[in-house]
């Protein structure tokens, strides 16, 4: 269903269905980018560690999934009839695709939605359209004997931010990690993509697509560049824009058109993950979400809301002349995560000497001396200390980081 | 009677989740540096409209209103709050 913002009675306005996750968007981003355009219908306890009604209340219309099973909670949201869905992360898009259908709303389709959340069916799908991908297969405890070459990566079929994810080298190695994994977690093991011969100092191979597409429309923002990952597969931040040349920027954004088309991708804002490597630009993954982080960086740079732009697509409203890039400015965040085998923060010092760090523009102390921590959880929940802030060249982000580094103590037992 | 000051202090102290004791803090110091976050900022919010029976209106719900006690000071003030100082 479309809606044409200008017709939209300044009292009346439409509203989205928005699965708000916990960590994501601040709530106060989430409303700032629904403001003269929609009411958010805030959908909670979808899932166990979710927000809950209480806090939302406040703030609007509130439907609580707690307790209720897939097609009770899709037949719940269908009640409410929102005139959009959205999402704003991985976990609840098979069910926000199964309310758009019975609605006739603008969604990832239920099949897109089923290769967006398990990454491998989603490979299978790449590989059935002619798309390169590396070699996986399923494994599990018990079953592990698969035909993918060492080294290989470990990872949930379901899973966000790098969360229980392992560089593996041997089937001993991949037995003995699925042993101390939930077991009820289903698991892919895929080939590693070799590095490229990056020589860049604080940049990592992986880059990401930000992309909208609107009826199959694909109209890529921006690429993303990443800090180099912490042990054992953890995201240290991302900067943007991505340092990368014009010449790979056009191949990565190829290799995502291709994936996007693949997988009957015709609405939605994705974020696709792609390696530049000894053979160049290959795909990792598509998500069929706005990036972790990627809303604030694209707004601290000058760019659009992401967020808005995510309730815009869900409402079908006329997306108008996007705001441009300021290319002259990086915008980056870090997250300073323990070593791998730590299990406490014992002391967070010099932060305010790190925030007088110039080009840093936010400092925010996300674990107390004392919290427990825990390498195998993202590190977007699981971070000691997250940095923010803009710069203006390559090298001075390259100095900022190694600043950051030298200023801060963090120690943990 | 207690002063805004105060006031302020002790949702943050209840409500803020904070590394240091909200008592010891400057006026300015930034409360996302001690540890501060998005969530816990919101249920500062909702205290403070709960302790002074106002409503922060959207305009006013952004990261900068909650960076420093002075900022959330200054913010009530706009909303009508009087410090009893």
């Amino acid at each position: 269903m479309a809606v044409d913002e200008k017709e939209i009675p300044i009292d009346v306005l439409p509203r989205v269905a928005l699965f708000q996750p916990e960590p994501g968007p601040s709530l106060f981003e989430t409303l700032a980018a629904s403001r003269d355009l929609c009411q958010i219908v805030w959908i909670v306890g979808w899932q166990p560690g979710e927000p809950t009604a209480e806090v939302h209340r406040r703030f609007g219309e509130v439907v609580d999934l707690s307790g209720l099973s897939f097609q009770e909670a899709v037949a719940k949201m269908e009640s409410v009839r929102p005139d959009g869905v959205a999402v704003l992360s991985d976990a609840p898009i098979a069910m926000a695709a199964a309310v758009a259908e019975r609605l006739n709303l603008l969604f990832h389709s239920v099949e897109t939605a089923r290769l967006l959340s398990d990454k491998m069916a989603q490979r299978e799908a790449l590989g059935a359209a002619g798309l390169p991908v590396p070699r996986f297969g399923a494994v599990r405890l018990g079953n592990t004997d698969v035909d993918v070459p060492f080294p290989a990566v470990l990872k949930p079929r379901s899973g966000a931010g790098s969360r229980d994810t392992f560089k593996v080298e041997s089937n001993d190695e991949v037995a003995d990690l699925l042993a101390s994994c939930d077991p009820q977690e289903k698991f892919i093991l895929e080939e590693w993509l070799s590095d490229s011969t990056n020589q860049r100092k604080f940049a990592a191979d992986l880059v990401s697509v930000e992309t909208i597409v609107r009826d199959g429309d694909v109209r890529h923002l921006m690429v993303t560049g990443r800090f180099p990952f912490a042990l054992p597969f953890r995201e240290t931040g991302s900067f943007m824009p991505s340092d990368l040349g014009d010449d790979d920027k056009n191949a990565v954004r190829e290799v995502a058109t291709s994936a996007i088309h693949a997988l009957g991708i015709t609405d939605g804002i994705i974020h696709t993950e792609v390696k530049m490597t000894l053979d160049g630009a290959r795909l990792v993954e598509v998500n069929g979400r706005v990036g972790g982080s990627i809303s604030g960086l694209m707004t601290r740079i000058g760019g659009p809301s992401m967020t808005r732009l995510v309730l815009k697509v869900a409402l079908g409203v006329d997306l108008g002349v996007l705001p441009s890039v300021n290319a002259s400015s990086i915008g980056f965040y870090r997250l300073l995560v323990g070593p791998i085998g730590a299990t406490k923060v014992v002391a967070i010092e010099h932060l305010d000497e790190v925030s007088m760090i110039p080009g840093v523009e936010e400092v925010s102390m996300n674990k107390r001396p004392g919290d427990e921590i825990n390498a195998r959880l993202s590190a977007f929940t699981d971070n000691a200390v997250r940095v923010d802030g803009l710069v203006h060249s390559y090298e001075e982000l390259l100095d900022v980081m190694e600043r950051i580094d030298a200023t801060l103590t963090l120690s943990f037992s | 009677m207690t002063t805004l000051d105060e006031t302020i202090r002790s949702v943050l102290k209840t409500q803020g989740r904070l590394a240091v004791d909200a008592e010891t803090l400057g006026e300015n110091d930034d409360l996302y540096m001690s540890g501060l976050s998005s969530h816990s900022s919101v249920n500062v919010m909702l205290a403070l409209e709960n302790e002074f029976d106002i409503e922060f209106p959207v305009e006013l719900l952004t990261k900068a209103t909650f960076q420093s006690i002075s900022n959330v000071r200054a913010t009530l003030e706009k909303l009508g709050v009087k410090d009893s100082a």
